[in-house]
This record gives C-alpha cells, structure tokens and sequence, in this order.
C-alpha cells in the first residue's frame, strides 16, 4: 500500500523487478558477504603467519645465542683479565709517579755529618707496608687487590735518623748534634724534610765514656741521638 | 563490543542465507530496503490498439518533472489475449536510445483485465475462473466499497519478460491503464490545488470512465460505453458526412453541431449527474469541480451541454499541463497537443511511480 499515490495497483511481482546494471544486486551481495568472510579468515591467515615466522626466527635467535655463549663468556674472562690488568698497570704507575729521588738529598749528608757524629741508622718510613709482602699471598683478582691496597691518595713517610755523637764534658749542649739539625733546614734538604715541621729529637747518655779521642784532661761523652722528621708526603695520583 | 559481534555474526549468516538459498533473487524486505527512488522514468503503454507503442520519459529534475522524450514507438505490440498466445519465448525489446530509461512503468490495456468495486471482502473474482490472475484489492475506507483490479497472469508474466535483466529499461510497476490514467490526472496541477468532492471523466476511444473523488480518493468508479470514436461516428451519421470531414468542420468551428452531440452525450452527462447525486446523498460532499480529460470531440459542446444539464463548469485537463519538456527533449510527434491523450495511459503509468518517490 503507497501512501503518496493510493491508485498505483502495481502488479509487478518482486521477483521480475531486475537490475538493468550489468553488475546484478543478487550476484553482488552473496559475493560482497563471501568476501567479508574470507576477509577475516584472510587477516587470521596473514597474522598466524606472521606469529609463525617470529617464532621461527626466536628459535634461530635462541641457537645462535646459544652458540656464541662460550665466546661470550671468554669475552667476559678476557674483560675481566684486562681489568685486572688495567688496574695493576694504575697502580704500578701509582707507585712509580709517588716515588721521591732522595738519593742525591742524602749524599748531602756526607758534608754536614761532622766527624764527632756517628749514624748508626738512616731509615726513610712508610706508612703502611705492601699488603702482600710476606706470608700473605697475593690476591690473583684485581677487585681484590685493589681491596688490600691502600687507598689513599698520599702516604707520610718519615726519615729516622739514629746516631752518636761526641760531647765535651763542660758543655751540657749537644753541639754536634744541633749543628747537624741545623744543617737539615738549609734548602739543600728542601725536597726531603718538611721545613715548616719540628723534628722529633731524643737523647741519651751513654753510660760509658772515654776520653782518649780529645786527649787527656778533656772529659767527653757521647750521646747517643734519634731524630725523626716528617718528610714530604709520596702522592698516589 | 559482544553485542556488536553478536550483530555482526547474525549479519554474515544473513549473508549466508542468502548465497546458499536465494542466490538468485534477493528477499523481498531487503529488495525494497535497497530499493532505489526512481527519478527517470520511462512510462510504456502495451495493448494500446495503436499501430505503435505509445513511450513517454519523464525525468525528476530541480525544476520538477520534465519530459525528456516522448513517441510512439516502432515495436511489435502483440499484447497476448489467451494464455497459450503468451509465449515464454517471447524476444524482448531494445527501446530507442532517448527512451532508455534506468527503469520503464508498463501499463496495459487490456480486455481481459478488469477493476470495479466489490459488495465486500470475500466476493469472488469469476475472472479467476477462466484462469490465474494477479489481482489486488484496495479499500480506501471501512464505508468504502472495496476496489479490485485484476490482470491476467500471463499478460503480466508476458510483459515482464519484454525487458530483461542487464539492460536499460528494465520493468519496475505494472499497471492497468484505468488505473494509470488517473494516476496521471492525480498530478495533473489544477487537480492538485482543487479541494473537496469531483467528478472526472476519462474519454477513451471506445468508453468512458467516470470516476467520483473525494479529496481525491475515489470513491465511485464507472464505466460508460461510449467512447470519443462512437461519439465521432454518430455525429458523422446524424450529419450525413464521413468521420474525418467532421472531425475537420468540427475543428474549424464552422456550423453549431450542438443539436447533434446533445442526444449522443446526454446519456452520458446523466451518468455525470447520477455521480454527483451520489457524492451529495451518500458521502455528504457534492461535487465542487469537473474535470474531464481524453481524446475529446466537439470540446465545446461538451462544455455547452455540461452547463445546460448540470450547471456547472467543465475543466479541460490536458494530459501534459504542467508538464514541461527538457531542454533536450525529443518529441517525434508533429504536432504533440493533438495526439497528447494517446500518452495519456503511459504518462500516468510513469507519473504513478514518480510521484511515489
């Protein structure tokens, strides 16, 4: 039944309503519905493929890392080696730039040593001593190593200077002895001895006395003397 | 989202449905879902009894609807009249170029077919009888008799095949002539603007149909059995002429044949006055405009009598008013406003359709 036109009796059946288009609607359709199925049969297709291959590939991926597992462990090795030895080498370099050239300052000492003094000790001190001299065994790991070694940047180092000197009986001062610090301030000793710091000094009457070297009626001693002075810090840097 | 998938997999068995048990035709439902609005149109009359195929494309443009060609075929228009003259074989047609149309509206004019008004629902059809028919019925109002139009199955089966599947026009309305003629007078612009009750008369060659409208629903239908060829032949014979030297006087308004036409078409005119009796008694709107339409003879008596008998105006509806043609329009008939009411049928046949887009 038409609304608009209520005489319009059309006796046209819908089946012999056809399509003048060369393209037919009841051809489109069906093909238009197989292929909105197919399309995302197609898509499954196309991803499940994809899946494949990746899984594929990490299965590849999963045997070339396997194989390169040993070389890369001997990378490692070899890193951790050249580690070890990058440290050592440091710490040899260290030592050599921390190392004071005192041999020339104490050759002085031939000039200002008089004859009524005797040096029985000359002994430059460290700090710390080397962790693995002695029983201990040197640790092959770097990391280790580097652990027993000390750390600081600088290390104080003394001079201990042991020795005895002739005294004249009438005089209680030791002469010799003062002349021989005084001879340590000069800047011949400048590179070994820290001007600004006092040394330690100690004294000691030796129980023995003789008096044969300054002939007879001059009574003499001999003291016996230790002086410790601060030297210039050795620089690990 | 599940709803939509739910929606989606009912569409693809839809689909399914459709690729594995109606490969061929499409569902109705989805057939008129799909349904294009149809604005080139090409109206074709068969069985006119013309020596051609009477075709007229209208086309729905921004002005309104237009003709873009119109003429009387050259095809063979062989309309079947017994069911074994219908042959399934039949070679279809391959219209002219300006007559293809995406889309043609067929109507036929035909013995056998028939429309009337029925006592009431269940009445039967003794066409049916004699064989199997389309037929439809329409009733317009519960105080309405109920209208039925019939067309053989055959002719029907017959005229769809005349325009086969992938190649312009292909059928989309069968009509039957009675129907598409005032179909067309429906549209016709004086019709549209007039308001309550009518009386419109259809003059064929043979018959006369007189319809009642009320607000332009009909509501009474007849036929009258005197058409515009016996009306010219009983005048040429009460004249002592031939037909056509009458036709010629009569157009060239030479003498007063009023004395002539008034017995012939008083028989007639009474029908006229019986309808609008009828509109006024059983329907309470008597008629307020008359209109006729058609091959007219002598329009001027026609118009003379009407006063005379009924006292009111007769308004002349010219098939194509209101109707302009396209700037390229072809028109093979010479002189169009002659021959205007032979496209009467197959105007109204395509006008039908348009206007139900």
């Amino acid at each position: 039944m038409n609304d608009k036109n209520p005489l319009h009796f059309d006796f046209l059946l819908d089946s012999e309503r056809l399509s003048s288009s060369q393209l037919r609607l009841c051809f489109i359709v069906p093909v238009f519905a197989v292929l909105c199925l197919l399309a995302p049969l197609v898509v499954w297709v196309q991803e499940s493929s994809q899946a494949n291959g990746i899984h594929s590939r990490k299965q590849l991926l999963d045997v070339e890392i396997a194989s390169l597992k040993t070389k890369h462990e001997h990378v490692l090795k070899a890193r951790a080696e050249e580690k070890e030895l990058t440290a050592q080498l440091q710490q040899l370099g260290f030592y050599r730039t921390s190392k004071n050239a005192v041999g020339a300052t104490l050759a002085n000492l031939t000039n200002c040593v008089s004859s009524r003094i005797q040096l029985t000790e000359l002994r430059l001190l460290t700090q710390t001593s080397a962790p693995f001299n002695g029983p201990q065994v040197r640790p092959k790991n770097a990391l280790e190593l580097a652990k027993l070694c000390p750390t600081n940047q600088t290390e104080e180092v003394t001079l201990r200077l042991v020795g005895r000197s002739v005294q004249p009986g009438d005089n209680p001062n030791p002469v010799e002895v003062n002349r021989f610090l005084q001879a340590f301030q000069t800047p011949a000793f400048s590179s070994l001895v820290s001007q600004t710091k006092k040394p330690k000094v100690s004294f000691q009457e030796e129980a023995s006395s003789s008096s044969a070297p300054l002939g007879e009626g001059n009574q003499q001693e001999f003291v016996s003397f230790e002086i410790i002075y601060e030297c210039l810090p050795r620089r690990f840097q | 989202m599940f709803f939509g998938m739910e929606q989606f997999v009912k569409r693809h068995v839809f689909c399914l449905k459709l690729i594995l048990m109606k490969s061929v035709n499409l569902s109705p439902r989805l057939a008129a879902f799909l349904k294009k609005k149809h604005t080139d149109i090409v109206g074709i009359e068969l069985g006119s009894g013309l020596s051609g195929v009477p075709a007229v494309r209208l086309v729905r443009g921004k002005q309104g609807i237009e003709i873009k060609a119109i003429g009387i075929l050259d095809l063979l228009d062989t309309l079947p009249l017994t069911e074994e003259a219908a042959s399934p074989n039949v070679s279809s047609w391959s219209l002219p170029k300006p007559f293809c149309a995406p889309h043609a509206a067929l109507t036929i004019t035909s013995k056998v077919s028939f429309f009337r008004h029925t006592s009431g629902a269940n009445e039967p059809i003794p066409e049916k009888n004699q064989c199997l028919y389309r037929d439809i019925r329409r009733a317009f109002g519960t105080d309405m008799p109920e209208l039925v139009a019939g067309i053989p199955e055959f002719q029907a089966a017959w005229a769809a095949r005349l325009f086969p599947t992938g190649r312009a026009p292909t059928a989309c309305s069968l009509q039957i002539s009675q129907l598409a003629i005032m179909s067309g007078f429906n549209q016709h612009p004086v019709v549209k603007k007039a308001e309550g009750s009518s009386v419109a008369l259809f003059v064929a060659s043979k018959s006369t149909t007189l319809v009642a409208f009320q607000n332009r629903i009909p509501v009474l239908y007849r036929e009258f059995p005197l058409g515009s060829s016996q009306i010219q032949q009983e005048v040429a014979s009460k004249m002592q002429l031939s037909p056509i030297l009458v036709q010629q006087l009569l157009e060239e308004d030479a003498m007063d044949a009023s004395p002539y036409f008034e017995p012939i078409l008083k028989p007639l005119l009474r029908q006229v006055e019986i309808m609008n009796d009828f509109l006024s008694r059983r329907r309470n709107a008597p008629a307020s405009n008359f209109f006729i339409s058609g091959a007219l003879i002598g329009e001027r008596y026609w118009n003379v009598l009407f006063r005379k008998m009924l006292g009111k105006e007769l308004f002349f509806c010219r098939t194509f008013d209101g109707i302009p043609l396209a700037k390229d329009a072809i028109v093979m008939p010479d002189k169009l406003a002659d021959v205007e009411s032979l496209f009467a049928n197959a105007a109204g046949a395509a006008l039908a359709v348009l206007e139900e887009s």
